[in-house]
C-alpha cells in the first residue's frame, strides 16, 4: 500500500474541509470514488479520528498563516521567485538533457 | 564532518531571536536557518547569511521539500536548495521526512506518510535525487505526528532503519517528535533509541509543545509546537542518547514563537550541556566497570 495517489488523498483529506466531511460521512465510498485500492479504502475506514481532526486543525492554522504571509509580499519579492522558478525550470531541462546525451 | 568535533549545543536562528543569538556567540555554539525563509530572500540577505556562516557554525534546515513520498521529489524545489547552499556555504543540511504535498494540493506543514516498504523506497529515491542536485547528503529528520498515518504496516523505528539501511544519510533525531509520538502512541521512547542505529545519529533537535483537546472525537494529543520549554523527559532523553553513543552530538534548540526573556532559552541550553555531561559520565562509568570486570576475569 501506499502510492502517489494514496498521497494525493491524504493531502486531499488533511487540507481540504468539504472533502474531509464527505468523507467523514462515508469513508470507504469516498475513497472508493477517488480511485483507491480496496486495501486502501480499508486502511481508511479504520483512520485514527481524533489524529485527523486535530491534523486537519493545525494544517489549516498553518495553511492560513502561509496565505497570509504570501499576501503581504510585494512585487519585489514575486518578481524574483518567478525568475527564480524559471531559472530553475530552465537549469532542470539543460540538467535533464545533458543526461541524456 | 560531525564526528570530529565536540559535542555543541546551538539555536535555531529567528528573527526576533537574532540580536541575542549575535550578542551571546559565547554560548551558542551552532545556528540553524530554515532554508526556505531565504529563497525568495534577496542578495544582500542571503550575503548576510553567509557572513552570520563565518561567525558560528551554521546549518540549513528545509522545511518543503517533502522527501518522504512515493512521489518524486520537486527537482526546482530542489534547485532553489542547491543555489542557496551553493551562496551561503552552510556546515551541514537536513530536512524533514515528511511529505507535505499531495496531487498538486499543499497539506500546510509536515504530515507523516503511511509508514511502508514503499514510502522507504520512495524517499531512498528522493534522498538520491537530493544528493545529484545539491551535491551533498541532507541530514534526515524524524518528525512528529498527531495522526497515526493511515495505511500504515511499520511502526516509526522500523520505518527509520529501513530508509537509513537504503541510504547514506545521517538521522537528525528530534527527540521532543519522539517523545510527542511516544506520548501519543503509547510506545517507550526510550526502546526507541535503543533500536536507533545512533552510529548515524550526529544532531538531536529539542524543543516543547502543548496538550491539544479534540471536540468532535474524544481524546488529547501532544503538539509539537515549538512554543514551549522543553520538557525534563526530553532531557533525559538527550541525556540517554549521550550514554549510548560515542559520537560527538550537535543539539539544537527549536522555538518559533511565545519567546521567553532570552536568558531563559540560554539557560535551556546549559540543561542540554548538563543532559549531554549527564549521559557521557554514566557511558565513562559503565566503561570503566566493563573494563574492570573485564581485568578481572
Amino acid at each position: 500500500m501506499s502510492s502517489p495517489h494514496f498521497e494525493a488523498f491524504l493531502a486531499r483529506l488533511y487540507a481540504d474541509e468539504a472533502f474531509r466531511e464527505q468523507f467523514l460521512a462515508a469513508p470507504e465510498n469516498t475513497a472508493r470514488a477517488f480511485g483507491l485500492s480496496p486495501e486502501e479504502c480499508a486502511a481508511l475506514a479504520a483512520i485514527d479520528l481524533t489524529g485527523l481532526e486535530l491534523a486537519a486543525r493545525v494544517f489549516a492554522k498553518k495553511l492560513d498563516y502561509k496565505a497570509e504571509y504570501k499576501r503581504r509580499q510585494g512585487w519585489r519579492t514575486r518578481w524574483r521567485r518567478w525568475w527564480r522558478d524559471r531559472w530553475a525550470e530552465w537549469r532542470h531541462r539543460r540538467r535533464t538533457t545533458l543526461q541524456a546525451k | 564532518m560531525v564526528e570530529t568535533l565536540p559535542d555543541r549545543v546551538g539555536l535555531g536562528w529567528r528573527a526576533p531571536l537574532a540580536a541575542d543569538i549575535l550578542a551571546n556567540l559565547d554560548r551558542i555554539e551552532v545556528v540553524e536557518v530554515i532554508a526556505d525563509d531565504y529563497f525568495d530572500a534577496p542578495g544582500r540577505e542571503r550575503q548576510a547569511l553567509r557572513w552570520l556562516g563565518r561567525q558560528v557554525p551554521l546549518v540549513l534546515h528545509g522545511v518543503s521539500l517533502g522527501l518522504a513520498s512515493t512521489a518524486p521529489v520537486d527537482p526546482v524545489r530542489l534547485d532553489h536548495m542547491a543555489r542557496l547552499i551553493g551562496e551561503v556555504e552552510p556546515w551541514l543540511w537536513s530536512e524533514h521526512l515528511a511529505f507535505v504535498r499531495g496531487g498538486g494540493v499543499e497539506v500546510g506543514h509536515l504530515a507523516a506518510p503511511p509508514r511502508t516498504a514503499a514510502t522507504i523506497e520512495g524517499t531512498a529515491r528522493n534522498l538520491a535525487t537530493a544528493r545529484t542536485i545539491v551535491g551533498s547528503n541532507p541530514l534526515v529528520e524524524n518528525i512528529s505526528t498527531i495522526i497515526e498515518p493511515p495505511g500504515s504496516a511499520l511502526d516509526e523505528v522500523t520505518w527509520l532503519e529501513g530508509i537509513l539501511a537504503a541510504t547514506e544519510n545521517g538521522l537528525l533525531l528530534d527527540l521532543h517528535n519522539l517523545y510527542a509520538n511516544a506520548c501519543n502512541f503509547d510506545f517507550d521512547p526510550r526502546e526507541a533509541i535503543a533500536r536507533l542505529p545512533l552510529e548515524r545519529v550526529g544532531y538531536i533537535h529539542l524543543a516543547g509543545g502543548k496538550w491539544v483537546q479534540a471536540t468532535r472525537f474524544p481524546g488529547r494529543r501532544l503538539l509539537d509546537d515549538h512554543r514551549h520549554a522543553t520538557p525534563q523527559p526530553v532531557f533525559d532523553l538527550l541525556a540517554e542518547v549521550a550514554r549510548r553513543t560515542a559520537r560527538p552530538l550537535v543539539v539544537i534548540l527549536e522555538r518559533d514563537g511565545d519567546y521567553p526573556p532570552f536568558a531563559q532559552l540560554l539557560d535551556e541550553l546549559d540543561a542540554a550541556r548538563a543532559a549531554l555531561a549527564r549521559g557521557r559520565a554514566d557511558r565513562d562509568a559503565n566503561q570503566n566497570v566493563r573494563t574492570n570486570v573485564v581485568a578481572t576475569l
